[in-house]
């Protein structure tokens, strides 16, 4: 018969959960601490163990509250003879905790089995054995507890880059995954260059931790880097201030053909020269806007076509200093001030399109991690001819680092 | 109480569906699953977590005080609930 109950929420991820994460790594049962199970969000533990082969985690769960209703039915008598091995088990409670209130959390589980007749001395003796190992499997699980907390700071972490991020496509969920799966193909390999290789229980956190973390520093990397499309993109694609640039140029030419005709030249040969300017546009632009795209390496003799697109002028007849931020005005400083109107090249490398690396951005020689890495000197080069000119894929050493 | 062995013996019986490669297989060894639950009294419920991130999950529709779970039909014997992706999973032709 159907019914309809729905216990998990859609976005459910059994791989997510501590049953299934500590059961991974372990060739043995594993018992979890107690939580809060999802049928009937009642206290609980549960057992697992993975499966072979890569194909998953089995659990069990079991209620705290039957657990314990079973344990004050306990009567020494009724425990196995010594002919019975290994099955009986005594529910031991945790001490109280600090403070004197025994908290739901930390009531933990001990199972403890006899293979001899226990006497009424030996149950008592159990009974205290259990409480002290008791204290000490919550103190485990209070440091279970850290890790988790440490865990959760790791998945907060790399979730606020994909959430940051949303091009790549659950990037941080995806590697853990892949990385898992390459290092239990590592494990079983008998030959080659992973015949020996083997992980221990360190080895596969560390492993599990590294896949999560190994781009962390994204969390600080500007937006417009981590999700750099094309060469021009910054914060917005220039591209768009390039073509406003390429269509003024056409407005000049429009605007130059209308001027001669008004000084008595011949409009046809004019017509001419307008229709010729307009058409090395027309071609030149979506071969600057291909080379913003960065789908294929940039070859000499597109270098060279660039730069002589770039070579165009355009006048500017606009202070170009107006309405800037601080931080722009301070770089564009470095250029004194020209009388307008001027001309500019349609594409250019400018002082200030170089952006100075701040020293607490530069990484020591004696850093303490050993770190040895190239690091650019400047922050940032986002020149428009030197940006298009990148020769592979779009970003350039800088954004790279 | 825990039963080590019992349990073990009852996550070999549900680790069966382990090899299922779809929700429908996973249905026809739900007689496993049950086996599984009688023979482990206290327990609550089985569930296998694949490792695309499927889930399975079986439970008596009955607590241990014998009540029905909210939202079952008395009648109910079983409680299956399953996540799937549209994946073939591991092990599995496609």
């Amino acid at each position: 018969m159907a019914g309809s109950l729905q216990l998990l929420p859609r976005s459910f991820d059994p791989r997510l959960r501590p049953w299934y994460q500590q059961a991974l790594p372990s060739p043995t049962l594993v018992l979890s601490s107690v939580l809060r199970l999802a049928l009937g969000e009642r206290l609980g533990v549960i057992l697992s163990r993975r499966l072979p082969g890569g194909r998953g985690v089995v659990g069990a769960s079991f209620e705290i509250e039957t657990l314990e209703r079973q344990a004050q039915k306990l009567d020494p008598a009724s425990l196995p003879g010594p002919d019975a091995a290994a099955t009986a088990a005594l529910l031991a409670e945790a001490e109280p905790a600090a403070g004197g209130k025994r908290s739901q959390g930390t009531r933990l589980v001990l199972p403890l089995w006899f293979t001899a007749p226990p006497e009424e001395e030996r149950v008592a003796f159990s009974r205290t054995l259990s409480r002290s190992a008791s204290v000490a499997l919550e103190t485990r699980g209070l440091l279970e507890a850290r890790l988790h907390l440490f865990d959760g700071f790791i998945h907060l972490i790399a979730n606020a880059i994909d959430a940051k991020s949303p091009y790549t496509c659950c990037y941080f969920a995806r590697v853990p995954e892949i990385t898992r799966l390459l290092a239990e193909a590592a494990c079983v390999s008998r030959e080659g260059p992973f015949a020996s290789f083997e992980l221990e229980d360190e080895g596969w956190e560390a492993i599990h931790v590294a896949s999560l973390l190994h781009d962390c520093g994204k969390v600080t990397t500007p937006e417009h880097e981590v999700d750099k499309v094309t060469k021009l993109k910054t914060i917005t694609d220039r591209i768009h201030e390039g073509r406003m640039r390429f269509e003024l140029l056409k407005a000049e030419a429009a605007s130059d053909h209308w001027r001669a005709i008004a000084a008595g030249a011949d409009p046809g040969q004019t017509d001419q020269d307008l229709k010729c300017r307009w058409a090395e546009l027309d071609g030149d632009f979506p071969f600057v806007a291909a080379c913003n795209l960065g789908g294929e390496s940039m070859e000499p003799d597109s270098l060279e076509r660039l730069r002589r697109i770039a070579a165009r002028t355009w006048r500017r007849t606009l202070d170009d200093r107006l309405g800037l931020s601080q931080e722009e005005l301070r770089r564009r400083a470095r250029l004194p001030v020209e009388p307008l109107p001027v001309r500019e090249s349609l594409l250019a490398d400018r002082p200030y399109h170089r952006v100075e690396r701040p020293e607490r951005s530069r990484l020591a020689a004696d850093n303490p991690w050993a770190f040895r890495l190239g690091v650019p000197e400047l922050l940032q080069i986002q020149g428009e001819l030197h940006n298009p000119s990148v020769a592979r894929d779009i970003l350039n050493p800088e954004e790279r680092f | 109480m825990i039963d080590p062995q019992q349990a073990a013996e009852g996550l070999d019986l549900v680790a069966s569906l382990g090899e299922s490669c779809s929700l429908a297989e996973r249905l026809d060894r739900l007689e496993e699953a049950r086996q599984a639950l009688d023979r482990t009294p206290n327990l609550t419920a089985y569930f296998i977590g694949y490792p695309d991130g499927q889930m399975f999950f079986v439970a008596l529709a009955r607590d241990a005080g014998g009540r029905p779970w909210p939202g079952l039909p008395a009648a109910a014997s079983l409680l299956v609930e399953s996540i799937s992706v549209d994946r073939v999973p591991r092990g599995c032709s496609p």
